[in-house]
């Protein structure tokens, strides 16, 4: 078996030598330190969100405004699920008693199997994404990637003040939003699971969520 | 390699049925490929200077590949500090081992795969059923192709060149009740039927899309969600990594993350992007408790350091495919090999080194319109120019027998049919003057064989008994 002291030999000896330029269309030193810029009005993150998370499918369901528990109403009404899974989000405070007088079955994060029982995953988001409309799932401040992916519906609940105006702005800042260093897991989510595999028609859900509600905090 | 690249083509010729019609597989792929033109479009527009992004993303990753060894090793030592396992593989054989070695140590029985070119590369797959495993894949294109038992025609959208009642019908192979037509029902019935093979796995095996070496972090892109569960769900996951896919800093990930998904299928970005940093930590309720991450050469470092070293920045987004005449006309199974279109035709000989291989690059019309959708600026048509220079003074046969050899290679009767449709558009196409620059000096000076449709049916007749 090929150790790492030989793999990584064999990548540096082909680099003893510089590597030809394509003259023709030669490697510029492009500015690469600084962001991107995009043509996209991002002056009101919250507004932008809300834009690009309803464009690509997501439903708004609550503003920072509104009673948590009305919010959930709305969802149980909407959804009418048996069972909710909750994580330990701090967005999550209080759903998982007010989920249970509204009679839903309320479980704790865990193993697969179960989690793959609730029909509805309730989450915190770390931070959400203006351009795009994605919401950042943290497995460490979760303690779960699975709430937000076996339930046919999820939702999530983000703090107006945690929108970053651009991906390179989130991805920049990683050592702020992460002090204690990176979780196992981050995931953008945007939007519900779609696939155009067949005849590049949209389907929805055919893995993850078929419904994706956010509730901003 | 090279026998792969044979058993690949005997194996098609053997599985094919022969009434697929190439007409359908046509507007399939012209409608498909046209969508994407202008999803594009718009995707882009939101860069307030595309050609910048796409500079800076060119310089990132010609910057990536000059230091390849440093970042690699500095990947291993950050994937290593998370609790990562690391494994090298030189070969395909090698990366092979690996897997089927983490399998058995673990009685891997169920095994979840989520889309990964490396695997088919490697032909991981098989390798991992002759030891008694139950592979399955798990983006719904590839689930298709994979009972279907056919290859992959297109790298973002495998089965392509399929529509919804060749869908239902292979899908209707494994359920119970009649299935419809109707392509969310048939998303439904695969959702259940993949949900219990993802419960049930005792390993998940996933591609790679970038490495970020600063951190450690692997991330992957999918939009059906299906790599999230490969990589969360069942207890131990194998991520395959091509050597190439790494990025030193996630300045540098911003810049292809932008890219990518709007270049693929003009969305800004994809549902889910994950950045998957080592094993489940204590305090985590789930996710898997072992991450074992095989880094493959396969033929790339060959590539480092030559005049071909930039498509290691190829980001497999397939763009060139979409826009390219050959590939809109033949479908991506007369390539021969796993990567289809211009980057399979440069990369294929690159990697595979067999005579077959050698003759793809032909299969392309140089008009440029590959290097202009590539969103890290790969300057595929002179790579394509500099290929068939190199294939046809290596064989001193001169194009004109290129072009027989060539045709032995399609194995299919559509693809047969293609090749002669595309070997005279090509000529036709083949117009030096928009050959931009020194190459276009070269094309001048250079006769364009005319295939003769006749011979060229007989020669591949010859070469196919
Ligand atoms: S060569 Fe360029 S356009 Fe083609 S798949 Fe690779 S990155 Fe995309």
């Amino acid at each position: 078996m090929t150790t790492r002291a030989e793999f990584l030999a064999a990548v540096r000896d082909r680099l003893r030598e510089p590597i030809p330029e394509n003259h023709l269309r030669p490697l510029t030193e492009a500015g690469l330190g600084e962001p991107i810029r995009y043509a996209v009005e991002l002056s009101d993150p919250e507004a932008r969100f809300l834009e690009a998370a309803t464009g690509v499918g997501a439903e708004v369901v609550g503003r920072p405004e509104d009673d948590l528990r009305a919010i959930l109403e709305r969802v149980r009404d909407d959804v009418r699920p048996a069972r909710a899974v909750v994580t330990d989000d701090p967005e999550c405070k209080g759903v998982a008693p007010i989920l249970a007088s509204l009679g839903v079955e309320v479980l704790a994060a865990g193993g697969p199997s179960d989690v793959a029982t609730a029909d509805l995953g309730v989450t915190g988001a770390l931070g959400g994404v203006a351009l795009t409309g994605s919401l950042v799932m943290d497995s460490g401040r979760a303690r779960t990637r699975l709430a937000s992916l076996l339930p046919e519906v999820h939702l999530a609940l983000l703090a107006r003040d945690r929108i970053a105006a651009t991906p390179g702005d989130f991805l920049r800042e990683l050592s702020r939003w992460f002090p204690d260093g990176l979780p196992s897991n981050i995931v953008f989510i945007t939007g519900p699971s779609r696939s155009a595999d067949i005849e590049l028609e949209i389907t929805v859900g055919v893995h993850g969520p078929r419904k994706v509600l956010v509730a901003l905090r | 390699m090279s026998s792969e690249f044979l058993t690949l083509s005997t194996s098609l010729r053997e599985r094919t049925a022969a009434q697929v019609s190439d007409s359908r597989l046509r507007s399939n792929l012209a409608r498909a490929t046209d969508a994407f033109a202008d999803r594009k479009a718009a995707a882009y527009a939101q860069f307030a200077d595309p050609e910048e992004v796409r500079a800076k993303a060119r310089a990132a990753k010609g910057e990536v590949l000059r230091r390849l060894d440093q970042i690699l090793e500095r990947l291993a030592d950050r994937l290593e500090a998370v609790g990562a396992q690391v494994h090298w593989a030189r070969t395909d054989e090698e990366a092979r081992d690996h897997v089927r070695r983490i399998v058995q140590t673990h009685s891997a029985h169920r095994i979840v795969k989520s889309k990964s070119m490396l695997s088919e590369e490697i032909a991981l797959n098989e390798a991992l059923e002759e030891i008694g495993s139950e592979v399955t894949e798990t983006d719904l294109g590839e689930w298709i192709i994979q009972l279907a038992r056919e290859a992959p025609s297109h790298i973002i959208v495998p089965a392509i060149h399929k529509d919804r009642t060749q869908v239902r019908d292979t899908l209707q192979r494994v359920a119970e009740g009649d299935l419809s037509d109707v392509p969310g029902e048939l998303a439904a019935f695969a959702r259940r039927e993949l949900r219990q093979r993802f419960l049930q796995a005792d390993l998940g095996i996933s591609g790679v899309n970038f490495a970020v070496a600063e951190s450690g972090t692997l991330v992957l892109v999918t939009n059906e969600g299906n790599g999230r569960l490969a990589t969360s769900v069942p207890p131990v996951h194998v991520a395959l990594l091509g050597m190439e896919r790494v990025v030193e800093t996630w300045e540098q990930l911003d810049l292809l993350l932008a890219l990518l998904p709007r270049a693929a299928t003009g969305q800004p970005i994809t549902t889910y992007v994950s950045a998957i940093t080592g094993a489940r930590r204590p305090k985590e309720l789930d996710g898997p408790r072992e991450l074992h991450v095989v880094v493959v050469d396969n033929g790339r470092s060959s590539i480092l350091g030559t005049e071909f070293t930039e498509m290691l920045a190829c980001i497999r987004c397939g763009a060139c495919l979409n826009v390219c005449p050959v590939y809109r006309q033949t479908g991506g199974h007369g390539y021969g090999w796993v990567y289809p279109g211009p980057m399979g035709a440069v990369l294929t000989p690159l990697l595979v080194e067999s005579k077959g291989a050698a003759e793809v690059p032909n299969a392309s019309s140089l008009c440029g319109a590959c290097w202009q959708a590539c969103p890290v600026g790969i300057p595929l048509q002179d790579m394509l120019l500099a290929l068939r220079r190199r294939a046809s003074e290596e064989a001193r046969l001169g194009e004109r027998a290129a072009w027989g050899a060539w045709a032995a290679a399609w194995s299919r009767p559509w693809a047969y049919r293609a090749s002669l449709r595309l070997a005279s558009m090509a000529a036709r196409m083949f117009n030096p003057s928009k050959v931009p620059g020194p190459p276009q000096r070269w094309a001048l000076g250079r006769e364009v064989p005319t295939p003769a449709r006749h011979s060229f049916r007989d020669q591949w007749r010859k070469g196919s008994r």
